[in-house]
Formats: C-alpha cells, structure tokens, sequence
C-alpha cells in the first residue's frame, strides 16, 4: 500500500501539487507529507489543507477524489509511481525523467510535456499538446512512453525529440508538428495538418488522417520490417492488447520544407485519401 | 651392367614395424572406457576462450533467411584462413511464438574470433556482404550481453544509408532503417558479445569412410541439438584434421598424419587396428558447459552407431588451451 492522498473538496482554484513526487514521500511520515508546500491560487499552503493523507514512506503516491483541478500531479518525478484514480488536471507527468503515471480517467492540457523518461498511461483522453514542448521550448517530449486510451487533442507531441506516444482514438490538428524524431501511433483519426514542419520521426496514422499538408509525398506502398517490433512493444503494454498496426502502409515523406526525412505511415486500406496523395 | 639394389629388409613376417599400433596390455584393456561398447580414448579436448556472437537473421520466408544465413557463416571454418568461425546455431520457425524479434521465419547464427575487434570486422562483413543484401532479411542481436562487451553492428552498416537512414529507439534498444531497393533493411545497432568455447572436438575412428560418415553425421545432428554451439566446419563434419606446424616452414597447420589411414605404417599411427577413416567433430559454443553438453550427446549419437571403432579427441598436450575437456568426464556425467 502506498501514500493516498484524498482531496477533500473539488476545488475551483487550481492546486498545483508540482514537487510532490514519490521520491519526495518516500522518507516522509503522513504527518510530513501533509505539510508539504501547494500552490492553492495565488497562496502557498499545506498539502493538508486540501488532501487527507493516508500511509506513508512509500515511493508509491495515489491521487483519490474530484482531482480535475490539480495540476502537475507526477511532474517532475524521477521514479516510483504515481496512480490517479480520476481525473488530472494540466501538467501531469510533465518533465518526469522516470517511473509509472497512471491516471484512470481523463487528463488536462500538456500531459507528459517535455517528458524525459517513464511511462504515462491514460485510460480516458487527454486534451491539448500532449508530450508537447512548452512554449519557447526547442524540445518536447525526449524519451519514454505515454499511452493514451482515449483521444489527444491538438498538437500532440509537438517538437518531441524521441520516444513514443500511442493514442488509441483519435487525435486534433497538428499532430508531431516540427517533431524532430521519434515515433507517434494513432489509431483513430487523425486531424488536419498532421506533421507540420516535422523535420525527421515517424507518424503512424493508423485510423487515416483527414489531410496532410501539402509539402508531404507520397513515396510508396511497402511492408515495413519495424512496424512489427512495435506491434510487439504494444502488444506488451497489457494483456490481449486490441490494436494492430497495419502491415502494409502507405508511406509519405516530408515535410519537404525541412529535408523530407520524416515519414506518415497510412494504411493502404485507409478510407480517407490524403490531399498529399495527388503527389504520387 | 644393371645395378641390383641392395636388399631392403622386410619388415613383415616375424619383425614388428616401428610404427604400428601397438596391442593394448590386459592392464589397458580392463581400464579401457567404453560407450554403448564402443573404446572411448581417456583423453580431453582442448578448448580456447573466443569472443562469441549470436546474429538473428529473418526473413519473408524461411527460404531467404536461411539463404542469408549460409551465405554469412560461409568460409568460416577455421580461423587458421578465416576471419571468424561461424554457423548456424538453429532455426527460427515463425510457428513458434516470438521465436524472432518481428515475427519472421529467421535462423539464428553464431560468430566466434579472437578478440571483440576482431569478432566486430568479420560480423559487420559477413552482415553488410551477405545479409543486407540479401532480398526482405533483418538482422538483430540474440545476446542479452553487458553493453562494455558488445559489437556495433548497424551502427557502423548505417552509412549505407547514405544519410537517409532512421534510428528507431524501442524498448532500451537502438534500431537503423537503411532504405533498399525492395523497402528497408532494419538492424539492430548493437550486439552483444560473451566470452565463448571453440575448439570442442571428438574424433570418430571407423571401420569405413561410410560407416565414419553416418557416425560423423549423427554425432554432428546430436551436437547441434544441443543448442548454444555451432559446428563451424562443412556439414559439422571435419574429413582433413590438422595437427600444429608443418615441415614446410610457411605453413602453421598441416594434414594430421597420424590419423590418415593412408599413412599408417609409415609415421606413428593414432589409428587402432580396423580403423580406416577418421572423421573429427569441431564445435564452438556460448559457453563451456555448451560445448560438454553437445560432445557428450555427439559421443552418444556415434556410439549407437555401427562400424565406430574408438571415439577419441584432439588436443595439443593440454598447452595451449584453459579448458581441458576429459570424454571420462562426460561419460561419468552422463
């Protein structure tokens, strides 16, 4: 059993519980943990004012109770683990360069942002700029995992560096734009203007995509040996894992403004047929 | 006006030739080892310390990844002439659940040479002549080894790519893409490497070149099964041993002459009485235990088989190599 801190209260004003890491409760009493430093507003105050908290010297941290409004819930962690029983709010797993977030519901604007390392897992959807760079930021996400149940919103994975993000519905506009590598895996639809600007990195549009922008090419229809290696890497997250890649795909390079060198992989059965496509 | 030459004794009738095998005494004889009632040398084979390399080639079909596979272990019998000894260490039928990485029917491959270098030149060879470009293959690392004991292979054949080639990160493990003519080559970028075996051997001593064949082919089929070893000669099967040094002076191995039946009377003869081919087994494995393992089913399998004379093995007086490989020893285990 870990370290639950229950919110009491569903509160309007945000609470920012950035710095309440695993590693952080690991060597704390319950007593200790409540009176750790967020942000309510404009104020600092105790953790306590708004979680009960229960167990402790765990590096194994549970969120319980209307927790939309809390932000940056497993930000920063480096390690142990992090489990929301609802809802997150913005921020969650932000920058985390270790361990295992899992939030059973849905999760706010910019999830795992410039993640580093772990593993995200959410069950429900996430909204906007997932594993995205911050503003100004040159780098989004650069490595680790983050699975989405649900759907993403817009500019998912935006400038992401390395590793892999995998939405099993369907995600907004702008998808990888300016990626730099990595891989992205969609299996809904995808929105407009998938991978804009992406520079090198994979975008796997499983569920077809809508339109592409114009600087993308078709290259070929091929069966790509990688994919397979994926397929074995999902087919790990857990049991009787209900997606599959597609074998055959169709493969558009680009963005040819900034050197062709990242790929869309659409099915060749996919309904949808890219503006791009009139290319090849 | 014709010369006579001069008398040359005869060495037959009643004079004992210098070099025939002499008969075993009673003494030998009742301490002599034996298999399934064949003679069984108490001796050991000598074995060395090699850097060792397993190579997982797949394919679309099972026929392209074993053509690749043959293609890669080729001229590798030995390092006396080659750069690496190399074989096939078993099938990867798709059948079997995850037997390869992406699911393909592959054959796994192992490389031994001297040192890590040495081992890193002749696989990224072999990998970049014989299996990049062979039709649909990929290749990845069958080692789970420590990473300050490993080989960059894809690392060094992605320049092929000629800068369109992908790095793919998966799972703790590096991946390049090589875009080829029929789609991509994927390689994994490095393999690990342990600390192998070569030089197990078992020599098979039979009545005919027949019957030391079967026993040869057999044993070599046991050998195999064994898993973690490879046989690196033709067919497993070695017809031309070799023994240290020569009298030509250029040469560092030459025909092991005490085991040509051709030459039995005419120099010491290792050959027993009824014994009229030789056939040695070579094998090479991940490690020690690897190697006892397949000598000892080799052993069996040739013991079973009929016209074996006497199973012995081949070493250099115990000089050279650390691992001193006693047959009493696999027999006793067994």
């Amino acid at each position: 059993m870990g370290v639950t801190l229950t919110l009491r209260a569903p509160s309007p004003i945000p609470i920012e519980v950035f710095g309440v890491t695993p590693e952080r409760v690991a060597n704390l009493s319950a007593a200790e943990v409540a009176k750790l430093p967020v942000q309510h507003g404009n104020r600092s105050e105790p953790l306590g004012e708004f979680f009960d908290v229960t167990g402790s010297r765990f590096a194994d941290l549970h969120f319980a109770g209307d927790t939309r409004t809390v932000k940056g819930i497993g930000a920063g962690m480096a390690g142990g683990s992090v489990y929301v029983q609802g809802d997150a709010g913005m921020h969650a797993g932000a920058g985390m360069t270790g361990g295992t977030l899992v939030i059973v519901g849905r999760a706010g604007d910019w999830l795992g942002a410039e993640l580093r390392g772990g593993t995200i897992e959410v069950r429900g959807s996430v909204d906007g700029r997932c594993g995205a760079a911050y503003r100004g930021s040159r780098r989004g996400m650069t490595g680790g995992l983050i699975q989405v149940r649900g759907s993403a919103g817009d500019e998912l994975g935006l400038l992401m560096r390395r590793g892999l993000i995998v939405i099993e519905g369907g995600c907004g506009a702008f998808a990888g734009a300016s990626m730099i590598a990595g891989t992205i895996v969609v299996f809904g639809p995808a929105g407009p203007r998938l991978g804009a600007g992406m520079k090198r990195g994979t975008i796997v549009a499983a569920g077809g995509v809508a339109e592409l922008p114009p600087s993308f090419a078709h290259a070929c229809d091929y069966n790509p040996t990688f994919l397979e290696l994926y397929q074995a890497e999902l087919a790990g997250l857990r049991a009787e894992y209900p997606w599959r890649l597609p074998a055959v795909v169709r493969s558009y390079r680009g963005d040819l403004l900034y050197g062709g060198r990242g790929e869309v992989l659409v099915p060749v059965t996919s309904a949808a047929r890219p503006a791009a496509s009139l290319r090849g | 006006m014709s010369q006579v030459a001069p008398h040359l004794p005869h060495k037959g009738g009643g004079e004992t030739n210098r070099y025939a095998t002499p008969a075993p005494s009673v003494e030998a004889v009742r301490r002599m080892l034996r298999l399934n009632g064949v003679e069984v040398a108490d001796t050991f084979a000598e074995a060395f310390p090699m850097a060792a390399a397993r190579v997982v080639v797949t394919a679309a079909s099972a026929e392209w990844a074993m053509t690749a596979a043959r293609a890669a272990t080729g001229y590798a019998a030995s390092v006396i002439g080659c750069d690496a000894e190399a074989g096939i260490e078993w099938e990867l039928p798709p059948e079997v659940l995850d037997a390869t990485p992406d699911g393909r029917p592959g054959v796994s491959l192992l490389f031994f040479a001297f040192s890590r270098d040495a081992l890193q030149r002749a696989v990224v060879n072999r990998v970049a002549q014989c299996v990049l470009t062979c039709p649909t293959t990929a290749c990845y690392n069958g080692l789970a080894g420590d990473p300050d004991r490993s080989i960059r292979v894809g690392g060094n054949l992605r320049f092929f790519g000629d800068g369109w080639q992908i790095s793919k990160f998966l799972g703790g493990k590096r991946y390049w893409r090589l875009p080829v003519m029929d789609g991509e080559f994927l390689c994994e970028d490095v393999f690990g490497t342990v600390k192998g075996v070569a030089g197990g051997n078992l020599i098979l001593l039979a009545e005919s070149q027949a019957a030391g064949l079967a026993a040869a082919e057999a044993a070599a089929a046991a050998a195999r099964a064994a898993g973690g070893v490879i046989l690196p000669f033709p067919g497993g099967v070695v017809r031309s041993g070799s023994k240290v040094g020569s009298k030509y002076k250029a040469l560092r191995a030459s025909t092991n002459d005490a085991y040509c039946p051709t030459l039995r009377g005419v120099v010491p003869s290792e050959l027993p009485a009824g014994a009229n081919a030789a056939y040695e087994l070579v094998i090479d494995g991940l490690d020690l235990a690897a190697v006892e393992e397949a000598m000892r089913g080799a052993m069996v399998a040739a013991s079973e088989c009929p016209g074996v004379v006497k199973i012995t093995a081949g070493n250099y007086g115990g000089k050279l190599g650390p691992h001193h490989i006693h047959l009493r020893k696999l027999i006793e285990a067994g």
